[in-house]
């Protein structure tokens, strides 16, 4: 699903040149965004609830910010700043977290991403369970204009 | 009282963009709107409104400024001019997103942003020296990559020119030394007003002091 996100994060950006990348010092499956789309490419270090707030800034101001980082950092960690600057304001932020990572210890794995995600106002979330359920979901969060959060797993069936 | 008044009649352009991030503040801010002809929703804390000129929610600190770069960030990559003024509360800064952003800032020479602290030593509950002690945080953002300036918050001698300074390259911190309450004899400098209000009699005598 990681490689349906690389491909699909390429296709937005060239379709929308307001679209912006931002993750938090998790750089996966975006070596040819990177490549392709400096300019439109921001590892922000470890500042999550910050990538938050500056994200929702960016579509303030008419871009397209998509978040992207390990689940828990993206959800967990910032999620006031989720609720206030994003659903709240009710704007077209994408989230996407990684969460499949059997070893690697509580830190790494979500409480319960679907549970949490539920709760907003705004924020329509997405839990696709393969590369072309990825794609259609990021395809449909982009076009839909609305806050969005999709999680990523490991994909066995591709 | 002072910074605003004087972001509002004398500064901000039509390109600017204003961030209240203590948002507890924002009485003083509606009475300046509605001077305007806008209408904002009369809460305790404000609400995203672009019709009615509130751009960004705040209320639960630490979220302005972190929004704030991310407009200036925007319009760094727009190419589009106008400056993103934020005003913080010294107790706000007390927030890890203050620190992230003053890092994010610099790194990224956000010099459209101009950070105002608005440095009343009070915060909730009582004085910022009691509850969480504050460094000289205009000495540390210097350090990091800031424009710092510090000023009298009250001296419209001093806001002005500090508001129309820029230094390319760098966010602009205005360290604003100010008196809560400033003004209302029994307010000034009595941490218990930071949300409190006054009485009928209060009113009055507030009334009759600054006027």
């Amino acid at each position: 699903m990681r490689a349906a996100f690389g491909e699909t994060i390429v296709e937005l950006a060239e379709r929308d040149p307001n679209f912006v990348l931002l993750n938090g010092d998790v750089e996966q499956a975006m070596e040819v965004y990177k490549e392709r789309f400096p300019d439109r490419f921001f590892n922000l270090g470890l500042v999550e609830q910050t990538m938050i707030g500056m994200a929702a800034g960016m579509a303030i101001e008419g871009l397209r910010p998509l978040v992207y980082s390990i689940t828990p950092f993206l959800l967990e960690r910032p999620f006031e700043q989720i609720k206030v600057d994003i659903d709240q304001m009710n704007v077209p932020v994408m989230l996407v977290g990684y969460a499949d990572y059997p070893s690697h210890g509580p830190t790494h794995a979500p409480l319960d991403a679907e549970g949490l995600t539920k709760i907003f106002h705004n924020i329509v979330s997405y839990f696709p369970t393969n590369r072309a359920e990825t794609s259609a979901a990021m395809i449909e969060a982009y076009e839909s204009g609305k806050p969005s959060f999709i999680s990523l797993k490991r994909d066995n069936t591709a | 009282m002072h910074l605003l008044v004087a972001l509002y009649d004398m500064v901000l352009t039509d390109e600017d963009r204003f961030i209240l991030s203590k948002g507890h503040s924002c009485w003083t801010q509606y009475v300046l709107l509605r001077e305007r002809g806008f209408n904002p929703k009369l809460e305790g804390h404000p609400s995203r409104d672009p019709e009615n000129g509130i751009w960004c929610t705040t209320g639960s600190e630490g979220h302005g400024l972190p929004v704030g770069l991310g407009m200036a960030l925007a319009r760094k990559m727009q190419g589009r001019d106008g400056r993103i003024f934020v005003i913080m509360g010294d107790g706000e800064c007390q927030e890890g997103t203050t620190w992230e952003s003053m890092l994010t800032a610099a790194s990224h020479k956000l010099d459209n942003v101009v950070a105002i602290l608005d440095w009343n030593r009070i915060q909730g509950s009582g004085f910022v020296h009691d509850i969480l002690p504050m460094p000289d945080i205009g000495k540390i953002a210097d350090t990091i990559g800031w424009a710092v300036t510090t000023i009298d918050g009250h001296d419209f001698e001093e806001i002005l020119p500090a508001l129309e300074k820029a230094t390319p390259g760098k966010p602009h911190m205005i360290v604003a030394n100010t008196v809560k309450g400033k003004g209302v004899s029994y307010m000034e400098d009595v941490p218990s007003w930071h949300a409190r209000f006054p009485s009928k009699e209060e009113l009055q005598q507030a009334y009759e002091e600054l006027t």
